[in-house]
């Protein structure tokens, strides 16, 4: 870079020695004028003839000093010139010489680098691969120790449900069948271990468990606490038959009742009581309590009416089959459904039943004494919650 | 003759309303617990020895708490069993341990002190997790 500049300032130098020579030489030019006249006398003709002399000579000195000047320009310019060439030359050759060398410099370092890299990598991999092998070592170590310990567990496992399933044959009673599942086959994995809350009652521990109001859930109808009767009245006067023996499963999503509200809901006919002991057994052989011993309500649907709190407070058509005497027909019975903390269902209703149409004898005595044959049945039922309903699918599969 | 007739129709039509109707009421139709009429005291310890099983089972744990059962023993010693709903299905939990009565409070092993109230016949117990009543019954 720096010898291009060098170049092109002596080549510019020289341009301009050039155009000031021209220029000088232009200018001398104009001013020296010589001008040949006739002579009028011989000694004006000598002056003159002098004068010319003089000035020819005059001019022929300027002339061998510009020639001379000339040729020193040139010179020095040459020299000047060639002064830079050769700086130059010499620059470059440098420049040159340092770029090789640079170069070298180079080739040797990345070698050396190289070299340095290849035997560093070698040793980090070596050290790496002891490392994993050491890690493998300890994994398969406790990847044995592990299979040990599950396979201890396992087998307790096993024994556990092995000596559960033989205490449930010797208890389960003759006739029934044994509610013990089977046992889980050699290999296979082994029963889910509940899920604790952390919580206790009493200490008693306290399973995690959550109600999903917007999955169908069970509910189981608790006897204890539930009862269905009816409301009838006669010539003589009005009375009432209750009947605590009630059972049954319901499946229901109280988040969204009309979509998945099903179940069975049975009544011990015989256990029907009116107060009156001849009146019992008269009613129990209307209804034919010996061959039709349960009144069944399987409930199909529900059609909310009123949601007074979602998921908790709500009122609708339970819609299904009622069973009494053995006779089925479509029953749609108004009913209002709560719960409360524990998730404990209370489900009241009543409705209107027209006795002939379950082919049942409106009693009657002597013609003077006799019962509407319309009565009211209604249902006071308390459910408790039971987990998670299978889904409809899973159900019907099993 | 015509008077007597007379006199019996008039019986009969008179007999309704000697006989009063037995209709329940619809507020009554629902069962109630026995254990809501009794008038509860400050637990003995003697109250507790026996045999008890549940009959009411409110608050947070009776989601899950089906039954209990519990047998004191006068030597401190206790049994208890628990039908506890876990996942789709109900499954006993049993235990043993000891207990002690400390000024109306019940204290089961290392569990937190619950307030014991006696009735003729009946427990009840309160924790923070609920309240449990039970019943006493005689071994068969």
């Amino acid at each position: 870079m720096r010898s291009k500049a060098f170049l092109w300032a002596g080549w510019l130098a020289l341009g301009l020695i050039f155009v000031t020579s021209a220029a000088a030489l232009a200018v001398v030019k104009d001013r020296v004028t010589v001008v040949v006249s006739p002579s009028d006398g011989t000694r004006e003709g000598e002056k003159l003839t002098a004068s010319v002399s003089l000035l020819s000579e005059d001019l022929r000195l300027m002339q061998a000093d510009l020639r001379a000047l000339s040729e020193r320009t040139g010179t020095a310019l040459q020299g000047l010139s060639d002064e830079f060439d050769r700086s130059a030359q010499s620059q470059a050759d440098s420049l040159q010489k340092e770029a090789v060398a640079l170069r070298e410099a180079i080739a040797a370092l990345d070698r050396r680098v190289t070299a340095l890299a290849g035997a560093e990598s070698q040793a980090r991999l070596a050290e790496a691969v002891q490392q994993i092998g050491a890690g493998l070592k300890d994994a398969l170590a406790t990847r044995s120790e592990r299979e040990a310990a599950l396979a201890k567990s396992l087998e307790a496992l096993q024994r556990e449900a092995q000596e559960r399933a033989e205490l449930a044959r010797l208890d389960a009673p003759a006739s029934g069948s044994s509610a013990a599942e089977p046992l889980p086959e050699r290999g296979s994995s082994p029963p889910a271990l509940p899920v604790t809350s952390g919580k206790r009652f009493l200490t008693f521990q306290l399973p995690s468990q959550s109600f999903d109001l917007e999955k169908a859930q069970r509910f189981v109808i608790l006897e204890s606490a539930s009862r269905v009767g009816f409301d009838a009245k006669s010539t003589l006067h009005d009375f009432s038959g209750a009947c605590t023996k009630v059972r049954g499963e319901l499946k229901a999503c109280l988040g969204r009742p009309e979509e998945d509200c099903e179940g069975e809901i049975f009544a011990e006919a015989a256990a029907l009581q009116t107060g009156l002991d001849d009146r019992d057994l008269e009613m129990r052989k209307h209804l034919d309590t010996a061959q039709h011993p349960n009144i069944r309500f399987e409930w199909l649907g529900f059609e909310p009416k009123s949601i007074e709190a979602r998921g908790s407070k709500f009122a609708g058509d339970a819609k299904g089959k009622l069973t009494i005497r053995g006779v089925s027909r479509e029953f749609v019975i108004p009913v209002q459904v709560s719960t409360d903390a524990s998730h404990r269902l209370s489900i009241s209703g009543q409705a209107k039943v027209r006795l002939p149409d379950y082919g049942v004898p409106v009693p009657s005595k002597l013609g003077l004494i006799s019962m509407d044959e319309e009565v009211q049945i209604w249902l006071e039922l308390r459910a408790r919650w039971a987990g998670a309903a299978e889904p409809r699918e899973a159900a019907r599969a099993r | 003759m015509r008077a007597r007739l007379l006199f019996a129709l008039a019986g009969v039509a008179a007999l309704p309303s000697c006989i009063s109707p037995s209709v329940l009421e619809a507020e009554k139709r629902a069962i109630e617990s026995p254990a809501l009429q009794l008038e509860w005291t400050q637990a003995a310890a003697s109250q507790l020895e026996g045999l008890f099983e549940s009959v009411e089972l409110q608050g947070e744990m009776a989601e899950v708490v089906w039954r209990i059962e519990y047998h004191f023993s006068r030597d401190g010693s206790y049994s208890g069993a628990a039908l506890v709903l876990q996942g789709a299905r109900p499954e006993f939990q049993t235990l043993s341990g000891r207990w002690r009565l400390e000024e109306g409070r019940l204290l089961l092993d290392d569990a937190a002190p619950a307030l014991a109230l006696a009735a003729p016949g009946h427990l009840r117990i309160q924790s923070e997790q609920g309240s449990l009543t039970l019943r006493s019954v005689s071994l068969r």
